[in-house]
């Protein structure tokens, strides 16, 4: 009678248990990508291709015997709630002040989702201040934005920065002419 | 006998007094140490006089004026066009300490220094820690004027992060000084927020006991408070007067930590009580002891509150953990004949949106006293549920789990008017046109109630709870007749800007007093 030998053995061994672990690893990129896209452009004033969506309804005939509803989202995969829209809110109007900045390439947008400044060149004292303190307050405020999106697509916090980088794709896309961007880690563009 | 003349043994030389007497006067000077320290186009002249007095002690005196120039010390930065001044000081220099006997400043502040002592060797200790063992002593003392300094040392540096501190203008002055181990800061304000007073009279003295172990008291205290002022303007009802009950908070002001208290506020229908309030000047504590609402009568005090309210609590403490102030303890309202009864709260005042949140339980509420002030409609019989996890965001609702059913302790008859049905089906979606049927009921029975929402991401799922043959009743319908609300949609998703239409839709059919936002 022909046996095993012990490594022939192990390696089936170690077959059937790593043939029974799953791991389960999910990361709702799409909808990350799809609220980058609306929230973005929603700040940036950019009509997009979705435009409108929000908020429509279906409404149906519903009976005194029948309470139905038939108000389903219009979009499964918009992403919002009340520390979102009052993010967006701000950074909204903070925007027009960060534009001149952006075009001048004082302002880059980094490929982690964040503004950096790239350039105090020709800018006085008082610029480099006002400068500063709206970058960190912009900044400031995406970091909330990431972590309000992640909670509500149920992301563990150890995945923001896979947040940061889908909406840093966004950021990009949608900056003005002459903004650095950081294609790659380290690697800049002017657009 | 041999004479010592000075100098170096061996040599034969001798040391020569020397002395220095030197103006100058620069302009457009420039300079940087990083990104964050810096000035440019300086103006300023200086006179320097330096006398070697032997002994290694070097004696100076100097007179220096600005009349223009930027600096940045990020956060902050100073028009110096604005801000002119002229700084006057005399000391000398041993033993690698610079000893200022006297220094004066005239500008934006006014400050008096007098034998100070500034290490100059670099092993020694840096920054703050330098300074206040440089003023063991000596003495400081400054004053400016707040309308002054605020704006260049508050306003414009921390607008960008912290809007509010642009609703706040201060009128008044503020000193501080120095004396051995104890920094003295006294302030009289009128405080305004959003152009109206919010404080009159305030005074602030408290003394900082830098370096000893033991603590010092301090205090606030004031003429007049506003709370009104602070408050949205249609939230208190006009005739509500807020009064401190003290016009003064006593503090305690130890070397690493601050606490305050206690701090009572009248509001004539019902008090507000704090026993004490700590912290540590590092920012990483916080402790709230001895909160107690007094029978806070919220129909009087809010204007348009529709119900008869009595909140009450007692001797809650909260403890700051990461952002969040987490409070221990329940807050109990009495209303419509039961009761609400809110514990876990939370609140994240610094975040950059505040935040804030409870788990919140009822039980024995008379419906027909809910509805009745209302344009839903009128339904009767006794309800129990609650509000698990609830997170507002600023005046909004973010997330919750809600659950109502009836409360089977109470006999209450069990109606729902013909309004309410159509309303509910409004909510759900519907356009809510029964009212034909108005001619034949004004109400009908029902035998239970029982319905569930959450609220998540901007999307309310709403359920009956009651499901019988495949369908999932909102209301159930008596035994011998009455109606029945029936969730045709077990998806239930109702987006949160539809629902705000659909409240505005109930209330506009009414002159109802609800407000919705």
């Amino acid at each position: 009678m022909k046996y095993l030998n012990p490594k022939s053995l192990m390696a089936v061994v170690v077959f059937f248990v790593t043939a029974c672990v799953t791991v389960n690893i999910y990361f709702p990129a799409a909808e990350v990508k799809q609220a980058a896209e609306d929230i973005a452009r929603d700040i940036r004033g950019q009509q997009g291709e979705q435009g409108g969506q929000e908020g429509s309804v279906e409404k149906g005939p519903t009976s005194w015997l029948q309470f139905g509803s038939q108000a389903f989202a219009a979009s499964e995969l918009t992403v919002s709630n009340p520390t979102i829209r009052q993010l967006k809110a701000r950074m909204k109007g903070r925007y027009p002040s960060l534009v001149p900045f952006m075009r001048a390439g004082n302002v880059g947008e980094g490929a982690n989702g964040l503004l950096v400044i790239k350039s105090e060149a020709g800018l006085g004292l008082k610029q480099k201040a006002d400068l500063k303190r709206i970058v960190n307050a912009e900044n400031s405020d995406r970091m909330a934005l990431y972590r309000a999106v992640a909670q509500s697509l149920n992301i563990p916090g150890s995945q923001i920065s896979r947040v940061q980088r889908i909406f840093a794709a966004e950021w990009q896309k949608t900056a003005p002419g002459g903004t650095y961007i950081e294609k790659a880690p380290g690697k800049w563009v002017r657009k | 006998m041999k004479k010592k003349t000075g100098g170096k043994p061996g040599f034969g030389t001798r040391s020569i007094p020397w002395r220095l007497d030197s103006d100058f006067k620069l302009e457009g000077l420039s300079g940087s140490r990083d990104q964050d320290h810096a000035f440019e186009d300086l103006d300023l002249w200086l006179n320097m006089k330096i006398q070697d007095e032997g002994r290694e002690k070097i004696c100076w005196s100097t007179t220096m004026g600005w009349t223009r120039g930027q600096v940045l010390l990020y956060p902050w930065f100073f028009d110096l066009s604005s801000l002119k001044g002229i700084l006057t000081g005399s000391g000398f220099v041993s033993q690698k300490r610079l000893h200022v006997t006297a220094a004066k400043l005239d500008g934006p502040v006014t400050l008096r220094a007098k034998d100070v002592d500034i290490p100059l060797d670099r092993k020694g200790p840096k920054g703050l820690e330098s300074l206040l063992a440089s003023l063991e002593t000596g003495s400081i003392e400054m004053s400016g004027r707040l309308e002054r300094l605020y704006p260049v040392l508050v306003k414009e540096p921390f607008s960008d992060s912290h809007p509010v501190v642009n609703k706040i203008d201060p009128e008044g002055s503020i000193n501080m000084e120095t004396r051995g181990h104890v920094v003295r800061l006294g302030c009289t304000a009128d405080i305004l927020y959003s152009g109206s007073p919010l404080f009159s009279g305030l005074v602030l003295d408290i003394s900082w006991p830098f370096k000893d172990e033991s603590c010092l008291p301090g205090g606030l205290s004031w003429k007049e408070f506003y709370l009104q002022n602070l408050l949205p303007p249609s939230l208190l009802d006009s005739h509500v007067e807020v009064r401190l009950t003290r016009s003064s908070i006593p503090m305690s002001i130890c070397r690493d930590r601050l606490s305050a208290g206690p701090l009572g506020l009248d509001l004539q229908h019902g008090r507000i009580r704090l026993e004490k309030a700590e912290m540590d000047f590092g920012g990483d504590s916080l402790l709230l002891h001895g909160i107690f609402l007094e029978n806070l009568q919220i129909k009087r005090l809010l204007r348009d509150f529709p119900y008869d309210m009595t909140v009450s609590a007692r001797d809650i403490s909260a403890e700051l953990k990461g952002q969040r102030l987490v409070f221990s303890g329940r807050i109990i309202a009495q209303v419509a004949g039961g009761t609400i009864e809110a514990t876990n709260i939370w609140l994240e005042p610094f975040a950059p949106i505040v935040h804030y949140g409870a788990d919140i339980a009822f039980r024995g509420l008379d419906l027909r006293k809910l509805t009745a002030p209302t344009s839903f409609g009128v339904v009767s019989g006794a309800i129990k549920g609650y509000i698990n996890g609830l997170v507002m965001s600023g005046v909004q609702p973010e997330r919750f789990e809600f659950l109502l059913e009836n409360d089977e302790t109470s006999n209450e008859p069990r109606k729902i008017s013909i309004k309410a049905v159509e309303n509910l089906s409004i909510l759900g979606g519907g356009e809510g046109s029964v009212s034909f049927l108005g001619y034949f009921f004004k109400e009908f029975s029902y035998s239970r109630i029982g319905i569930s929402c959450s609220l998540s991401n901007d999307v309310f799922i709403l359920h009956g709870l009651i499901k019988k043959g495949g369908k999932e009743y909102l209301v159930e319908r008596g035994i011998l007749g009455g109606v029945n609300v029936i969730n045709m949609n077990p998806g239930g998703r109702i987006r949160f800007k539809d629902m705000v239409e659909r409240l505005k839709r109930i209330t506009e059919t009414d002159n109802s007093k609800m407000e919705v936002r």
